[in-house]
């Protein structure tokens, strides 16, 4: 082995683009990841580990310990069968270039052959990057993608700049975009949109620092507990507690390069609603965290990730504007509350005959019909009273035709239970209409009454 | 009153006895808007003289993205109507009138997220004072058959624009890809201004009292009339009619193969949509029927895309 054989470096491939969607990356860097390791073992290209970083314009991988060089590889061609005749046989000479010394014959389960053993020298590592990112680029599948001005090539978002770094050195090369369009290797990055700076990566070791010096903090799990430290530093000595939600923290660690953690609070006037529905209002269109004081009750305050840098006068600007936002959104869901508790959930259910539920099975009222002949069927396995279980089935989609649920589809059932017991309805079926939904997903409560459990099985046969 | 966004400063120099800065006026956020893309090379149109349902319908965005010409770059505002949305001038928020700015340009700039930056800037919303964010919001117009990727453009948490990648229009791809933003002018001035209410906008600068203008002095009516109109008045059996009629006309214009009238067919088309929105305001159609109404729009638009493409190819 030559010393040069022996030489290791580390490897850095970013691919700078446009906002990709928050829920796309964290399979994006699994992606790069897989598809960097099936293209260096086939290539006898070893390596010590890989480490991905994902945020919304940065797709990053650093290769610790590549090979500088490629291993050399031995190649054996098989050739005509021994006593072919010579045409053939100068034919496989001449398409390798050799001569028939060259050549050895081996015996095979049919027959003997000539057998040509190529000795591949190993080419620079810096050399083939080339044509593996460009294999990469071309076999990435994003569940979504698109192409930009003149591209062929499809990417989440317009993808802008490659930084490849290679033992600390720049690598020559570029990737084919579209027609006469070409997308050169660098040796810079990005900071954050804020100063929109080009920052150039000298040293593989200090690109993490380098980025956060410019305020990207670029690995994933660091900008995700620094939200969540600094969230506590919020809430710490406020008697206020988070509403855990992986989901909403997963997306906002998608939405932001530098996080910057900040407490709105909720007027007075809509602290009324349904705590369910601020919390709804807040997550689904504002990405806002719930917060509960210390008796578990629902706090005039939200939790709000801004990715703008942190500043006194801007932090109070940006605060006002969130919270004249959702005062709009609020006062949209005070409003839908107010028109949908002025109504019956009987004329819900008028409505409800109107809508389609599935083209041959009727509209979703008379799938309510279905579905209360099957709770009465199922109530007496469970000692429950056939005519409660009845009326909870017949009321059970009702809200479906309300307002809020229309803008909110997240609180049906939730709903129809606040509904119900404003109707007057006797309490064990306005319960089993809230929780006759439940499990939504795996990891959500079953249902905890009797009635609504009837109701969550007859709601699986009906559909 | 000056154009170029330069003079106005000036302008307002002058004239700062106003009940507040005329760069944040409606109307002044509107020509701002127009000088700002003027100077990035946009052809200035004006809106599209029908009703439709979002400033994408203008044949200055539909068609001109397809055919040959692979350079386009035109802005304009839109009054755009939704007659769904209508509240009776009620809701702070929601009109069923209101007014997009569209900006088409083709093929899509690499720098067209920082040109879109540098126009909220040019407009007063200086973009390093506040939190500017790109949400994943892909696009689709089922009655135009076109779809993009793109963002909805938040500022504080409020959404002030649509940007979107063309991947196609009337089912067919265009390439090269346009970029196109859309600006909800009032939500943007309502940023502006710091208003809750869409009707308290300032739209000329000027003093109540020296008989300036606000929003709700101009379109409060108009939402009230036109949502009477929209959800109680509007006559079904007519309007069922318009739409046969509009869809006849269309399919007619396009039959010479030799010459199709693409625009006036296209017009057509728009016409059907907007009648189609009406008669969905009114309840009339049920779901059912809503999905063969809109693969009747989409045939309409597509065929006059087609069209489009053929004679400006043989051209």
């Amino acid at each position: 082995m030559s010393k040069i054989d022996a030489q290791k470096g580390d490897l850095l491939v970013e691919f700078f683009s446009e906002e990709i969607p928050a829920r796309l990356q964290v399979g994006s860097g699994e992606q790069l990841e897989n598809l960097f390791v099936k293209k260096l073992v086939s290539r006898e290209l070893s390596f010590d580990s890989c480490k991905t970083y994902t945020g919304p314009r940065h797709l990053a991988i650093i290769i610790r310990d590549i090979d500088l060089v490629q291993k050399d590889q031995l190649v054996e061609k098989r050739g005509p069968r021994l006593g072919s005749d010579e045409k053939a046989i100068n034919g496989f000479l001449k398409s390798n270039n050799i001569s028939l010394s060259d050549t050895i014959v081996k015996k095979t389960n049919n027959g003997d052959f000539y057998f040509y053993s190529q000795n591949i020298f190993g080419k620079n590592t810096a050399k083939i990057l080339p044509d593996i990112i460009n294999e990469i680029i071309f076999d990435f599948l994003w569940s979504k993608s698109q192409r930009w001005a003149y591209s062929d090539l499809k990417w989440a978002r317009p993808l802008r700049n490659i930084l490849i770094l290679l033992n600390d050195e720049p690598v020559e090369g570029e990737i084919r975009i579209g027609k006469n369009t070409f997308l050169n290797f660098t040796n810079f990055s990005f900071g954050h949109r804020h100063h929109n700076q080009k920052i150039i990566v000298k040293s593989i070791n200090q690109y993490e620092d380098l980025l956060k010096n410019n305020n990207v903090i670029i690995d994933r799990e660091t900008r995700k507990n620094k939200i969540l430290s600094d969230i506590d530093l919020l809430l710490n000595n406020k008697q206020l507690n988070l509403k855990q939600d992986n989901s909403l923290l997963d997306e906002i660690t998608g939405l932001v390069e530098f996080p910057n953690v900040m407490l709105g609070t909720i007027d007075n006037e809509f602290m009324s609603l349904p705590p369910e529905v601020l919390s709804t209002a807040m997550k689904v269109h504002q990405k806002y965290f719930t917060i509960f004081d210390n008796k578990k009750k629902l706090a005039p305050k939200f939790i709000f990730v801004s990715n703008a840098l942190t500043e006194k006068n801007r932090n109070i600007r940006i605060t006002e504007g969130n919270q004249r936002v959702l005062r709009a959104r609020l006062s949209d869901a005070s409003f839908f509350w107010k028109v949908d508790t002025s109504n019956s959930l009987d004329y819900f259910n008028k409505k409800l005959k109107k809508v389609l539920f599935y083209d041959g099975l009727g509209s979703i009222f008379d799938k309510t019909i279905r579905l209360a002949k099957i709770s009465d069927f199922f109530a007496s396995f469970f000692n429950l009273d056939p005519s409660l279980a009845k009326e909870a089935a017949l009321l059970s989609k009702a809200d479906l035709a309300s307002e809020m649920v229309g803008e909110f589809p997240e609180l049906q059932g939730i709903m129809g239970g606040y509904y119900s017991k404003i109707n007057g309805t006797i309490s064990d079926i306005s319960i089993a209409i809230s929780e006759h939904y439940k499990p939504k997903g795996l990891s959500d409560e079953l249902p905890k009454s009797n009635l609504g459990a009837v109701k969550f099985r007859s709601n699986v046969i009906s559909d | 009153m000056p154009f170029g966004a330069k003079n106005l400063d000036m302008y307002n120099k002058v004239n700062n006895s106003s009940k507040m800065n005329k760069t944040k006026s409606f109307q002044n956020i509107l020509m701002n808007l127009q000088s700002y893309w003027i100077e990035q090379g946009c052809v200035l149109l004006q809106p599209y003289d029908s009703e439709v349902g979002a400033g994408t319908f203008h044949p200055g965005t539909v068609l001109r993205v397809l055919g040959p010409d692979p350079i386009w770059k035109a802005a304009y505002i839109q009054p755009c109507r939704r007659p769904t949305d209508g509240r009776y001038g009620e809701n702070p928020n929601r009109l069923q009138h209101y007014y997009q700015f569209q900006v088409i340009i083709q093929p899509s700039p690499d720098d067209i997220q920082e040109l879109y930056l540098d126009s909220l800037n040019a407009i007063g919303l200086n973009t390093k004072d506040h939190d500017i964010r790109f949400v994943e919001d892909d696009w689709e117009s089922p009655t135009l058959g076109a779809s993009g990727l793109g963002w909805e453009i938040w500022c504080d948490g409020m959404e002030i624009s649509q940007f979107t990648y063309f991947q196609q229009v009337g089912g067919i791809e265009v390439n090269p890809v346009a970029s196109e933003i859309t600006y909800g002018l009032e939500r943007l001035a309502m940023f502006i201004q710091k208003v809750e209410n869409v009707y308290d906008l300032d739209w000329d600068g000027i003093e109540k009292t020296k008989g300036g203008k606000n929003y709700g002095d101009i379109f409060l009516q108009q939402e009230q009339e036109f949502s009477t109109y929209n959800f109680e008045k509007s006559n079904s059996s007519i309007l069922l009619e318009h739409f046969n009629n509009a869809e006849k006309e269309c399919i007619s214009l396009l039959k010479d193969k030799d010459n199709p009238l693409c625009l006036p067919a296209y017009d057509h088309c728009i016409k059907a949509s907007h009648v189609f929105n009406l008669l969905d305001a009114r309840g009339v159609i049920s779901v059912s029927e809503r999905q063969s109404y809109i693969l009747r729009v989409r045939n309409m638009a597509r065929s006059c895309c087609l069209a489009w493409i053929e004679k400006s190819n043989n051209e």
